[in-house]
């Protein structure tokens, strides 16, 4: 018998996750397109005038102008947010009853499944939230470029503007990749701080992941400034290649020993 | 097989609650664990399933260790706890994760169990009583036919009638392969299933023989002339019951609750108990 890792187990375990956070799971798509929704009915922006102020849009165009022509909504990424949130509220239940249960402690599924478990799950999530974000924004800015975009430039070129250009943060161009990957990379940071928290602290594992992952920014921040000290602080140096792979070695050494370490608070814990 | 070395183990330091216990548990036995409160049970229990680590000596668990608690050793075991800590899911849900899990799980047998007790198979288990609850453990236990049970006060919770049932379940489900152990203080519920007897008691396991052995050296009476010839006796409301030395090997009841009072109520039982062993070697 494999005792490490097997497909069977591994499908049975994903299948327990999904039970214990059925409901979560259940609304990840509503609570996105609530999130997107209360983004865009926010005070000055777009759904909120067209449902709150209609008048607005009346009364003479500039108003539109104003608020499509300069109105910056690149922080609509904030949905993004749900993508931890989610996480971390489904990795609960699931952490708790390891951490607890003698049932959780004894039923035939190896740590590494319930590794796999976690972390699979906290991928669909984030691609979960990700494509109904990218859902809605496709669908709504280009209900904006087909209804606007065109009187928006006439007003534009009337006001000497004829070059004018969208760039992200405007009602006519999405999310760019590069802020995808960004949001990924910042969540999957945090879930083995998350993980090692939730069986190293049973009481306000939040707070301890909060302040392990600051402690975490901080000091890597740190380093790499102590690192480029000779040369101009560039952290985010792309050109640098070299200095690109280190990092990406120094991180994925980190993290694998962050789960390596649950690995091991999950083998050793004691009911 | 469970073979215990030299066990011992301590929550604290230099305060142990078990102390070089060496025993050797074999299928086809249910082991009835017995001991005062707080005298180390459900630790005993811990440390087979590998819930616990000695802190000295070994136990060995069908020739692996369960502190590993590899997977092979997990689906052929099943821990009935005092305390039920089953997920609020319906029943079918609940027996079609978990049943496959444990490669000879009857799923057969876990419906029949489930009705003989008188448990809704439709329910959810969040909707049961801790009750109702109780046997769908025990059902899920039974079926999974592993060749370790451990059971935690398993009659804690269970109504009058179900009582009788579980002890006739387990009966008809105790098989030549298997080891069934037993925590409880309800002796009286299971006194008919227990075969072998492990009393813990200051630390130690005081007893490890089988009712067969023990009934071999002792008898149990009622309201007799001899009392001033008894091993131990008690007053209860139905009369004097008192534990002699079985001179005549009288094959009646064994009564496990006066015997384990004896045990733990007077010193000197155990000396006296030990030495017709010494005789009954002779």
């Amino acid at each position: 018998m494999n005792n490490t890792l097997n497909i069977q187990r591994l499908l049975i375990s994903l299948k327990e996750f999904w039970e214990f956070n059925r409901l979560k799971l259940s609304l990840i798509p509503i609570a996105v397109i609530i999130g997107y929704m209360a983004y865009f009915l926010w005070p000055d922006r777009y759904l909120n005038i067209v449902i709150f102020h209609p008048k607005l849009l009346d009364e003479g165009l500039y108003t539109f102008y104003n608020l499509l022509n300069n109105n910056k909504i690149d922080t609509r990424l904030l949905v993004f947010l749900l993508i931890p949130i989610f996480i971390l509220a489904c990795s609960n239940t699931y952490l708790k009853n390891q951490n607890k249960s003698i049932r959780a402690t004894l039923i035939p599924i190896s740590i590494t499944e319930k590794i796999f478990t976690l972390y699979l799950y906290s991928l669909v999530i984030a691609l979960v939230i990700i494509a109904v974000f990218f859902a809605l924004d496709w669908v709504f800015l280009n209900y904006m470029k087909t209804t606007y975009l065109d009187r928006i430039n006439e007003i534009n070129m009337e006001n000497g503007f004829p070059y004018k250009t969208y760039g992200f943060g405007s009602y006519f161009v999405t999310v760019e990749s590069k802020h995808v990957y960004a949001t990924l990379l910042l969540t999957f940071l945090l879930i083995p701080f998350y993980h090692l928290s939730m069986v190293f602290f049973k009481k306000n594992s939040f707070i301890y992941t909060a302040a392990l992952y600051l402690l975490l920014l901080v000091s890597s921040v740190a380093i790499l400034i102590k690192i480029h000290n000779s040369r101009s602080v560039n952290v985010y140096d792309i050109d640098n290649m070299y200095a690109i792979i280190n990092n990406v070695i120094l991180t994925l050494l980190v993290y694998g020993l962050l789960i390596l370490a649950f690995y091991n608070k999950l083998k050793e814990k004691q009911l | 097989m469970v073979t215990l070395t030299n066990l011992t183990f301590s929550y604290k330091k230099n305060s142990n609650i078990l102390e070089k216990i060496t025993a050797n548990l074999k299928p086809g036995h249910v082991y009835g664990l017995l001991g005062l409160n707080g005298t180390g049970k459900t630790t005993f229990l811990k440390l087979i399933a590998g819930l616990q680590f000695p802190t000295q000596g070994t136990v060995l668990v069908n020739e692996e260790i369960p502190k590993e608690r590899k997977v092979s050793l997990l689906s052929n075991l099943y821990f009935i706890t005092d305390e039920v800590e089953l997920p609020k899911w319906k029943i079918d849900t609940f027996v079609s994760i978990y049943g496959s899990l444990y490669p000879k799980f009857d799923n057969k047998k876990f419906y029949e169990l489930l009705q003989e007790m008188h448990v809704d198979k439709t329910a959810n288990l969040g909707n049961l009583s801790y009750g109702q609850q109780k046997k769908v453990n025990i059902a899920f236990g039974l079926a999974t036919d592993v060749s370790l049970i451990l059971m935690d006060e398993p009659t804690n919770g269970l109504d009058i009638p179900s009582k009788s049932q579980f002890r006739k379940l387990l009966s008809k489900y105790t098989t030549d392969d298997k080891i069934i152990i037993i925590s409880t203080h309800q002796t009286r519920d299971l006194d008919q299933l227990i075969d072998h007897l492990l009393v813990i008691h200051d630390r130690n396991l005081i007893v490890n023989e089988s009712i067969f052995d023990l009934m071999k050296k002792i008898s149990f009476e009622s309201n007799t002339e001899h009392i001033d010839k008894a091993l131990y006796s008690e007053r209860t409301l139905n009369g004097t019951q008192s534990i002699h030395p079985n001179t005549f090997q009288i094959d009646d009841h064994f009564d496990i609750e006066l015997f384990f009072n004896a045990l733990t109520q007077d010193e000197t039982f155990l000396s006296k108990l030990n030495r017709l062993t010494a005789i009954h070697h002779e």
